[in-house]
């Protein structure tokens, strides 16, 4: 087993899942918090839709799916605070909707003579369930740059952070700006998209950030103690899922978002036998 | 020293429901406001208008001296909603964690726990302090945001009918809680549906049902008056002197 460490394509598949596994939880336990999950989920599909509209125009990927994203997630947010739109129904509207207009964009696509793209890259199922293994050094990068960023704002406005998750109005009362705020998290949460789209897969995204929070809420404890748990479970469900992928050769995605579930069970199970005895 | 003008302001919900129509008062220093009014008069709007919670459509809302939208001093402000914590009972904060985000350094207390816990014993809540929130009865969290929102003894306190989901055995002990806060020297602005306690405590006494109703000193209002402007809209105004 020690080998695999060695290998040198897995210690930068390993750097990459750690560099997504750190940052997952300083966006996630704001998204659990708020009643946010399922918006990840559906912000990954117009984020489906952003890769296959440059496909279509022939634009970087990246920007496609950046720009999509977070054009979406401003909507969904304002569409929610301006029109009071409950927040399930938006959610079922851009995930399916913009998952049909992508298979429809790609058919275009590739009716429109590029079909040697799907070689390239892979069809739609490769965003869908992603490849770790294919991850290059400047998404690395790009996540190092990222997860220093965050980190550094999520400490420096930690208040402002909590105050946020407990309850809006009180924040702003407070003279937190919620529009500056909510316009900062999710060009985050934009950012990370788009960087573990090719990595994870639109369908385990919303798993990544979701599920380490929940399993660490399930201890019962503050506000940051449950955000380091979280953080401990993220690291630790990367490293065993990538290895058990790599041992068995299951897609890695799969795997961490299983292990992390793993988590999740163990606690909630736990949680329950203290209750009881 | 002026500490809330709220000058013709005016909203209304879509484009039928009007909600406020040209109100207008002001609140000074060390003064403490009533302000009465039924279902759908408009107070909670009225508070939220004054707070920057909802967009100023029409009129001026001015705090400590300054335009609401220039306004920036709000750690002198402490607010306390009707329902506070609409979210997830697994929410995972603890009693003090709640508090303390409450606390802005304004140099007046000799350290963050001392102001957290002083808060926490006035409310009488100190042995819940390391319970987590979800835990709590609706009572209890209401008084943990009460703590937090005195945390930093705030120079304007606005209070919007925080007995709501509160025991009777501690509605009694929160009004006496303001009588003491406001001998010291607190500005308090209390939204309320109870005739007796408004007409026994404030200053003064807005009416309220989408316009002002009725504005008085307090002492200068029976309560036979009180029932009258409310129950029939009829408009009652004694100005300052």
């Amino acid at each position: 087993m020690i080998e695999i460490f060695l290998d040198s394509h897995f210690q930068k598949i390993l750097v990459a899942g750690l560099l997504l596994a750190a940052i997952a939880p300083m966006i996630g336990l704001y998204l659990v918090t708020r009643r946010y999950s399922l918006l990840v989920d559906a912000l990954s599909h117009v984020g489906l839709l952003g890769i296959a509209l440059a496909l279509l125009f022939r634009i970087p990927m990246l920007i496609g799916a950046f720009a999509t994203t977070f054009l979406a997630s401003l909507g969904i947010e304002r569409a929610r605070t301006r029109w009071k739109t409950s927040t399930d129904a938006l959610m079922a509207l851009f995930l399916s909707g913009s998952l049909a207009l992508s298979i429809i964009f790609l058919d275009i696509h590739e009716e429109g003579g590029h079909a040697h793209d799907r070689e390239e890259h892979g069809g739609i199922e490769s965003f869908l369930f992603g490849s770790i293994a294919e991850v290059t050094w400047l998404q690395i990068g790009v996540l190092a740059l990222m997860l220093v960023v965050l980190g550094i704002a999520v400490y420096r406005y930690q208040k402002e952070y909590f105050m946020m998750a407990l309850d809006e109005e009180l924040a702003q009362v407070s003279g937190v700006s919620k529009g500056l705020f909510q316009f900062l998290f999710f060009f985050a949460v934009t950012a990370f998209i788009t960087l573990a789209l090719s990595m994870v897969g639109s369908l385990m995204i919303g798993a990544l950030l979701v599920i380490p929070v929940l399993a660490s809420m399930q201890l019962g404890k503050g506000f940051w103690k449950t955000f380091f748990i979280a953080l401990l479970l993220s690291l630790s469900s990367t490293v065993l899922g990538l290895l058990l992928a790599q041992l068995f050769a299951f897609p890695s995605g799969a795997m961490i978002v299983l292990v992390t579930i793993g988590w999740l069970v163990l606690l909630v199970a736990w949680k329950e036998l203290r209750r009881i005895m | 020293m002026t500490i809330v003008k709220v000058s013709h302001l005016t909203y209304s919900y879509g484009q039928q429901i009007s909600a406020l129509q040209d109100v207008s008062f002001e609140v000074e220093k060390g003064d403490y406001l009533g302000i009465l009014g039924g279902n759908g008069s408009g107070k909670t709007t009225l508070l939220r208008l004054l707070l920057g919670l909802e967009k100023i459509q029409g009129g001026e809302v001015e705090l400590f001296g300054e335009p609401l939208n220039a306004f920036r001093g709000w750690q002198k402000i402490g607010y306390i909603p009707q329902n506070v914590f609409r979210g997830d009972l697994n929410f995972p904060a603890s009693v003090l964690e709640v508090v303390r985000s409450g606390y802005a350094d304004r140099n007046r207390k000799p350290s963050k726990m001392t102001a957290v816990m002083e808060a926490l014993q006035l409310c009488g809540i100190g042995h819940l302090a390391s319970r987590r929130l979800g835990e709590l009865s609706g009572g209890e969290r209401q008084r943990v945001f009460i703590a937090r929102a005195l945390v930093s003894e705030p120079e304007l306190l606005v209070l919007d009918e925080p007995t709501t989901s509160i025991d009777t055995s501690y509605e009694e002990d929160l009004y006496t809680l303001l009588r003491k806060l406001h001998e010291k020297g607190m500005t308090i602005i209390l939204v309320s549906h109870d005739h007796d306690v408004v007409s026994r405590d404030t200053r003064h006494i807005l009416c309220l049902d989408k316009k002002v109703l009725g504005y008085s000193e307090t002492k200068k209002i029976s309560g036979e008056d009180l029932d009258r402007i409310l129950a029939h809209g009829e408009r009652v105004i004694h100005h300052r002197h």
